[in-house]
């Protein structure tokens, strides 16, 4: 069975390789509101796997059509040698400058293609769109029209009558606005437009839904482990004694921040990636830590060792000691030189412990503080960290890879739209997310029920969104 | 055993590693590799994946070496400590026998308080919220496994494998008592077997025969139904008791302290080496479950078993692509109010989707003529033009349209020797956009070697222009 293929044509500056980039999720489609930026044809196949289920074909303006007809006309008086004609045109033509984008467009058409035409809703109707019209009445190709609303849907209405002449199907498609339902829709009419097309169209649509649903999951678990990660995230640093702290605090907090804002970034490239948008220009605010207390300060001695273990480790050599002197008087003493010993070092390691901390050996020191910064502690600040990932997710998904517009994610409000009772579920899974370890039971349990949610909202906000 | 901790690194690193990689090259990648596995559970696809991607040519991360190593070292320490403490306990002060009960204390009591504190520490360890104790810092075992775990993630390997790391310190923990009972054990044994070492019991408190009797019943209690011999009698509680000060045993009383060793040995065996075996078989399939599952589980690793499961859908166009042009722009002017021109064309019907009036623009009646609709009119036109030759041409062509070769081929044509000039008319209701502007003003320039001036036909509200 060949492969399906569609061209995409038209008169030039009508959205053609809009509609291509809409359809073939593809944003490295060069796209200008100057006319004839296409001007070879490129081909945009749907693969699954190995195998190619159709072909869209983004192909240049028709420059000289009436030329071209006129050529066509010339040469062909019989009706059913008409496709023929075509056919030998662009034989001839091969290599001809004056034809050459004629040649682009009709050369798909006469190896088999399909015809998607496109006009622009938001500019009228023509006398120069009927030998184009005529032309591709000549390749006898099954053909579909498109009437894509650039601007406005002024002659919506008139192009209908004028396509409905040429075009047995004539569609309304928007390529900047076109939800991710109608792109669908639009590929099932393509497989209507030729018996042999419906099957492979159908396993298209099937394979896109399916690619749709995953690539849902796939933005519920990097939303996840986003949140998984910020909830979790602390800078440290020791400082050694009698370094001043103040500055290592700043370095600290700038650290932190940096490290969230990396955090987040990384997620909504992946998930702008998984959504096929590799050339994404984005304007956003910065992620908004608004808590100021997120210091802790821990003093430590003797490389690494807190207080109380400090104070153990000395009553514990205290008691050894002892326990030599009991051994010694050969037990007569009822352990009261290892209690005496292991108070004595509990003691003196208690007092001595700040002493301790300011000794250096060899250079290195022996105390100091250990500062730390996050993780953020307030209530609020996941259900903001989860309010512009799913905002973020609901722009990428309601896009098109047509608009080259940047994305603008300009606010930093707190999540709104959850339920009470999915907002008491969601602190839960957030405390759970900060409280337990990763490799813990309690974890992977909080974050498969995040997962979970976050999916779900995926999936209603998008449609929610649609239309937005 | 797969996945070892080895693999939990390796998959740390290349998932690091991918995360900087676009995606559709880690999918295609990703299902290139899942094709060629065969199926399986997801643990056993990982592992085929990850043995594919990174083949080792990186670091080995030896963290499987330095717990064998761990291992090792420890079940060789606790043997030495067991037999140490064995012969220490047996050898020292022989001229008395040997305490049963400060045998029992040692062997039994301190190891069972021991067993509790470990089944406490690992109930929270594997709940997720590990009990810390206070003294753990201070185990060496513990700050070269943290050590060496801090290579599974750099600094977030110690908490993040928290569980994994505490239940293999648990387990080294139950390993290292194992040896030690074994050692104590064997040592035991062997005293006995080379010495004519006896046990009696002796007690500063005041406890009588029947209460040792009946602790001695209870602890035998499990082995006593099935191995009489090993439990106690009251005659030998009775006969064994002895006083800290005494040094003198009858032959009676000497021959009846032998009789404590099957007891005793089956209660290092049954309350020491027992537990031990248990704990430390249920911490290392704890261990290795939990393993498992982190392995399984690991951030992203949902993602990678996607894109290997999954087929592979890609839409997008293959390599090529239209750039945008560099040809120059003409300069664009305004309609000169005074200016007169010979001969205005009304271009593919121009006027009629314009509001502009032709009145307007022809100052010699009856030269207001149409073209660009019939190629056979206009070469007739051209013509008629070369031949009057009018000293200025104005063509009127629809600014919401791009220029087409089809309008320069005509211009070329013109061989008059006067002026040319294009007539931009907005579209109704509009003006004309920047990029409308533009367009014409680079369609202009492909005419260098003529007059061609462009000229907005009116000012109007610029209108947003149309994409290719």
């Amino acid at each position: 069975m060949t492969t399906p293929r569609f061209a995409v044509v038209g008169h030039p500056n009508k959205g053609k390789s809009s509609i291509v980039a809409t359809l073939a999720q593809d944003d490295s489609v060069y796209i200008d509101r100057l006319s004839g930026t296409t001007r070879t044809a490129r081909r945009y196949p749907m693969r699954v796997d190995d195998e190619v289920l159709y072909e869209l074909i983004d192909t240049p303006g028709f420059q000289r059509a009436r030329a071209a007809l006129a050529w066509l006309e010339q040469h062909c008086d019989d009706v059913s040698r008409r496709p023929k004609a075509v056919a030998d045109f662009c034989r001839q033509h091969h290599g001809d400058k004056d034809f050459f984008n004629e040649c682009e467009l009709l050369q798909p058409l006469v190896e088999g293609a399909g015809i998607i035409y496109v006009v622009d809703g938001s500019r009228p109707y023509g006398p120069e769109y009927m030998a184009e019209m005529e032309i591709l009445r000549w390749t006898g190709r099954p053909s579909l029209a498109l009437i894509n609303p650039i601007d406005n849907d002024a002659y919506v209405a008139d192009w209908e009558n004028a396509l409905g002449q040429y075009f047995k199907t004539v569609r309304v498609f928007n390529a900047h606005w076109a939800e991710f339902d109608k792109r669908i829709d639009l590929l099932r009419v393509f497989g209507q437009l030729h018996p042999a097309w419906q099957a492979p169209l159908d396993k298209a649509v099937a394979c896109l839904l399916g690619e749709r649903k995953r690539q849902r999951q796939q933005a519920g678990e990097l939303i996840t482990e986003l949140l998984a990660g910020v909830l979790r995230h602390r800078e440290s640093q020791r400082v050694p004694s009698g370094v001043a702290t103040e500055p290592v605090k700043k370095l600290l907090a700038k650290k932190f921040e940096a490290a969230l804002r990396k955090r987040e970034q990384q997620c909504r490239r992946r998930i702008e990636e998984i959504y096929s948008y590799y050339q994404l220009q984005t304007r956003e605010a910065a992620l908004d830590i608004d808590d100021a207390d997120l210091f802790d300060q821990q003093t430590w001695y003797l490389f690494g060792l807190t207080r109380t273990q400090l104070v153990l480790a000395a009553a514990g050599a205290g008691a050894s000691a002892g326990f030599l002197v009991d051994a010694a008087v050969g037990g007569h003493s009822l352990l009261g030189g290892t209690i005496l010993g292991g108070l004595a070092g509990g003691y003196g390691g208690w007092h001595f412990s700040d002493e301790i901390a300011k000794f250096s050996i060899k250079g290195l020191p022996t105390g100091g503080q250990t500062l730390s910064f996050g993780p953020v502690s307030h209530p609020n600040f996941p259900f903001v960290v989860l309010g512009r990932a799913l905002r973020h997710h609901r722009l990428i998904c309601n896009r098109t890879h047509a608009v080259r517009e940047p994305l603008a994610i300009d606010d930093n409000k707190p999540l709104a739209g959850f339920s009470a009772r999915d907002r008491t579920s969601l602190a839960g899974l957030f405390r759970d997310l900060g409280k337990y370890a990763p490799d813990s039971a309690r974890f992977n349990k909080a974050r498969t029920a995040l997962r979970e949610l976050v999916t779900t909202q995926l999936g209603s906000r998008v449609r929610a969104g649609q239309g937005q | 055993m797969r996945p070892d901790l080895d693999d939990l690194a390796r998959l740390d690193r290349q998932l690091d590693a991918d995360s900087e990689r676009p995606l559709r090259q880690l999918a295609a990648r990703d299902r290139e590799i899942g094709r060629g596995l065969d199926r399986g559970s997801s643990q056993t696809r990982l592992l085929a994946w990850l043995d594919r991607v990174d083949s080792g040519a990186g670091r080995r991360p030896r963290l499987e070496a330095i717990a064998a190593s761990i291992t090792l070292w420890l079940g060789v320490a606790g043997l030495l400590s067991g037999i140490s403490v064995m012969s220490g306990l047996l050898l020292v002060g022989r001229q008395q026998p040997v305490n049963v009960l400060l045998f029992l204390a040692l062997f039994i009591g301190t190891q069972l308080l021991l067993l509790l504190l470990t089944l406490a520490v690992g109930i929270g360890v594997t709940r997720g919220s590990a009990l810390h104790l206070p003294f753990e810092n201070l185990n060496p075992v513990r700050l070269l496994w943290q050590k060496a775990l801090a290579r599974l993630s750099g600094a977030l390997g110690q908490r993040h494998f928290a569980v994994i790391g505490r239940l293999a310190l648990l387990r080294w923990g139950q390993l290292f008592g194992v040896w030690f009972n074994l050692g104590a054990a064997a040592a035991f044994m062997t005293i006995l077997l080379v010495t004519d070492r006896s046990f009696g019991w002796s007690s500063t408190l005041d406890i009588s025969d029947g209460a040792v009797w009946r602790l001695t019943q209870l602890l035998s209690a499990p082995w006593s139904a099935w191995l009489p011999a090993a439990a106690t009698s009251p005659d030998l509680v009775a006969a064994t008791r002895f006083h800290a000060l005494q040094v003198v045993f009858d032959a009676g009383q000497s021959a009846s302290m032998r009789g404590w060793w099957p007891f005793l040995f089956m209660s290092m065996v049954c309350y020491g080496l027992l537990p031990r075996f248990v704990l430390w078989s249920v911490f290392r399939w704890q261990y290795r479950r939990r393993l498992r599952l982190a392995f399984t589980r690991f951030p992203g690793v949902s993602l990678v078993l996607g894109r290997i499961d999954s087929p592979s859908v890609a839409t997008q166009g293959e390599a090529g692509g239209n750039h945008p042009q560099t040809a120059g722009y003409a300069d664009i002017g305004l309609l000169p109010a005074d200016r007169r021109f010979s001969v205005l064309l009304d271009w593919a019907g121009a006027f009629a989707g314009s509001s502009a009036d032709t009145g307007r623009f022809a100052m010699e009646a009856g030269n207001t003529l149409k073209a660009g609709l019939d190629l056979e009119a206009d070469r007739q036109l051209l013509q008629r033009l070369n031949r009057e030759r009018p000293a200025s041409i104005l063509i009127a062509v629809k600014s919401w349209e791009p220029p087409l070769s089809d309008l320069g081929d005509f211009i070329r044509g013109l061989d008059t020797g006067g002026d040319c000039f294009l007539l931009l008319l907005p579209l109704r209701g509009g003006g004309i956009s920047v990029a409308e502007r533009q367009d014409w003003q680079h369609f202009a320039a492909r005419f260098p070697h003529r007059h061609l001036t462009v000229l907005a036909g009116e000012a109007g509200p610029p209108r947003s222009g149309a994409d290719a």
